[in-house]
């Protein structure tokens, strides 16, 4: 290797103007961290795999098993559902991975404690995880959202029974599910924030997203009914995909609203996450 | 110049640094040397801000770090060579870091050259050897040209050449006027590169001084003495209030032995032998590597008090 070069080589950038390391460079970063590694790109070739194979398969078999249909079916039929809830549901499996990752690799690696001597500004070089990650992932799930619908749609024309994007409910539901998604791996950042283990942050994103709401089937109705409107998982993703009028969930929140509770959650999980990471040692 | 002032770290009931104060100053390379487990790491972290202090400040250039406006220009540091995602490759790695502290892309590829990792600089990390692993998180150390160095255990695991090569870099990082400090717990390498030492043992501090300075104050300072007459050299060294012993209890067929005297000085002993009529066949003052003297003062760390390393029985070895 080469021997060491003395003297003035080893200077160099003393001459640039020094602005003071802040949001900007920490944000360029990120970005080049994310990336610089191939299970970003693994992740988000999955993610838009499942859910265009899951669009197919659904939108295919109904076109299928139309002629043998009711009239009250395929009156049941939601185009718009059938095309979208693979993403909303198989994204949110495969984001959750990205999002803890982001922070719990820095931790498994001992990469955070070089991040944080090169950026002392915790508060900073969080901010700049959470906005990438969260630029990454809408940047990945909209194409995947809307790719997800006209490829279904596709499927669905031949019987007429396809949705466009101006009838009522669409471009909210379509829109709904990439946001989920994305909070979904924000969601998994503050919780990977807390916890600075890849495996414990993903198992408890899973654990809040899947396995709470279902065992909450178990309580009694009025509690149920509670429990789903305030829980995150369970209902909310037929509850923000639906387009037919007779769809919707009576207990629960509106579409929207019923994303803003995740959002919440996500919200707080990120503000425990900040906290955690501002106050213990690196 | 790093400055700590009375630096304290405590895990639980633990004391892992224990009232720690000194300062580092630019031009030399600084040795931070302990037995493991004696809170260098620690020490180095709180310096960084990555571990709060419980009791104490410590300063980088008048500032605690967190404070440095971009901190990469001011201190390079490598805790561990192995902190770093194995998925991404060492351009990409480094240039993440510059990025947060606006250092151009071409200062990258500056230190890639400088630390030889041109040719592997887009190869990923993973596949990398502990010696190449240590290059990229020098060169990451190097990135904004700082005036302060600090390496935590940089020669772990390298072959002789890697530890030449950064014995090299860092004499020569000090002679340009900079601040090095650089943690060992291997005292023969400290010897050969380091100017001024910082001992610490259970998070305390055993000696702040020059590293000849360290060596001559161990109480491992002997005079060698090989006689025919070894139990009237005895006698007389005993007599004088020095201590005699045989470290090798084999006499000669003319009865010599080789006795070690302490608490006399060389000459001390020769005017000793000349006075008695004992004859000598052979007189030096032992050689104390800093190993030893180190391992001497870390023993039982708590029966020394900082910047005391000494006995007054110090003096410089050279054979006779």
């Amino acid at each position: 290797m080469a021997a060491v070069t003395s003297g003035g080589a080893l200077r160099g950038v003393r001459p640039v103007r020094a602005r003071r390391a802040g949001f900007t460079g920490a944000i360029r970063s990120e970005f080049t961290k994310i990336r610089s590694v191939r299970s970003t790109y693994a992740s988000i070739g999955v993610m838009l795999l499942a859910s265009i194979i899951w669009a197919v398969v659904f939108c295919a078999g109904t076109s299928a098993h139309w002629a043998q249909m009711s009239a009250q079916a395929r009156g049941a039929v939601d185009p718009t559902q059938n095309s979208v809830s693979g993403l909303a549901l198989l994204g949110q499996l495969v984001i959750v991975v990205l999002g803890a990752l982001t922070i719990t690799s820095e931790y498994s690696t001992g990469m955070m404690r070089t991040s944080l001597t090169v950026l002392p500004r915790r508060g900073i070089v969080y901010g700049s995880k959470a906005m990438v990650l969260a630029a990454v992932a809408l940047a990945a799930t909209f194409p995947a959202s809307f790719l997800s619908f006209f490829i279904g749609q596709r499927f669905l024309t031949g019987i007429h029974a396809g949705a466009t994007l101006s009838q009522p409910g669409v471009l909210r539901a379509v829109t709904e599910a990439a946001l989920l998604v994305t909070l979904a791996g924000l969601f998994a950042l503050g919780l990977g924030a807390v916890l600075r283990n890849t495996a414990g942050a993903i198992a408890a994103a899973y654990g809040c997203l899947f396995l709470i709401p279902e065992l909450s089937r178990a309580l009694p109705t009025p509690w149920l009914n509670d429990a789903q409107r305030w829980l995150p998982g369970g209902y909310l993703v037929p509850q923000i995909t639906y387009t037919n009028p007779q769809g919707g969930i009576p207990h629960m929140f509106s579409p929207w609203v019923q994303l803003a509770v995740f959002a919440g959650y996500t919200a707080a999980l990120l503000v425990a996450g900040a906290i955690v990471l501002r106050r213990r040692d690196a | 110049m790093i400055e700590a002032i009375g630096l304290t770290k405590r895990y639980g009931s633990t004391v892992a640094v224990d009232d720690l104060s000194f300062s580092i100053r630019p031009g030399v390379v600084t040795g931070f040397l302990g037995p493991n487990g004696a809170g260098k790491t620690t020490t180095m972290r709180l310096i960084l801000s990555l571990d709060k202090p419980s009791a104490g400040t410590v300063t980088v250039g008048g500032k605690p770090y967190a404070q440095l406006a971009s901190p990469m220009r001011e201190v390079g540091a490598l805790l561990d060579a192995k902190a770093m995602h194995g998925g991404r490759s060492a351009r990409s790695h480094l240039l993440c870091l510059a990025q947060t502290n606006n250092i151009p892309a071409s200062r990258v590829d500056e230190v890639l050259g400088i630390v030889g990792l041109t040719d592997v600089a887009h190869k990923r990390s993973k596949g990398f050897s502990l010696g190449m692993s240590q290059r990229v998180g020098i060169a990451g150390a190097l990135l904004g040209d700082p005036q302060i160095l600090m390496f935590d255990e940089p020669v772990n695991g390298l072959d002789p050449e890697g530890i030449r090569w950064i014995r090299t870099l860092m004499q020569s990082l000090a002679a340009e006027g900079r601040t090095v400090l650089v943690s060992s717990h291997l005292m023969s390498e400290m010897e050969n590169t380091a100017d001024h030492l910082i001992v610490i043992g259970r998070g305390r501090l055993i000696a702040d001084c020059g590293i000849s300075e360290f060596i001559a104050g161990s109480q491992r300072q002997a005079v060698l003495v090989r006689t025919p007459q070894p139990s009237a050299l005895s006698a007389a060294i005993a007599s004088a209030g020095g201590t005699a012993n045989a470290p090798t209890d084999t006499a000669g067929a003319d009865g010599e032995a080789a006795i070690e005297v302490r608490g006399l000085t060389q000459d001390q002993v020769a005017d000793l032998a000349f006075a008695h009529g004992i004859r000598l066949h052979h007189l030096s003052t032992s050689k104390v590597s800093l190993e030893q003297a180190f391992m001497e003062l870390t023993a039982d760390s708590l029966d020394y008090q900082a910047n005391q390393p000494g006995r007054p029985t110090a003096f410089n070895g050279t054979e006779a």
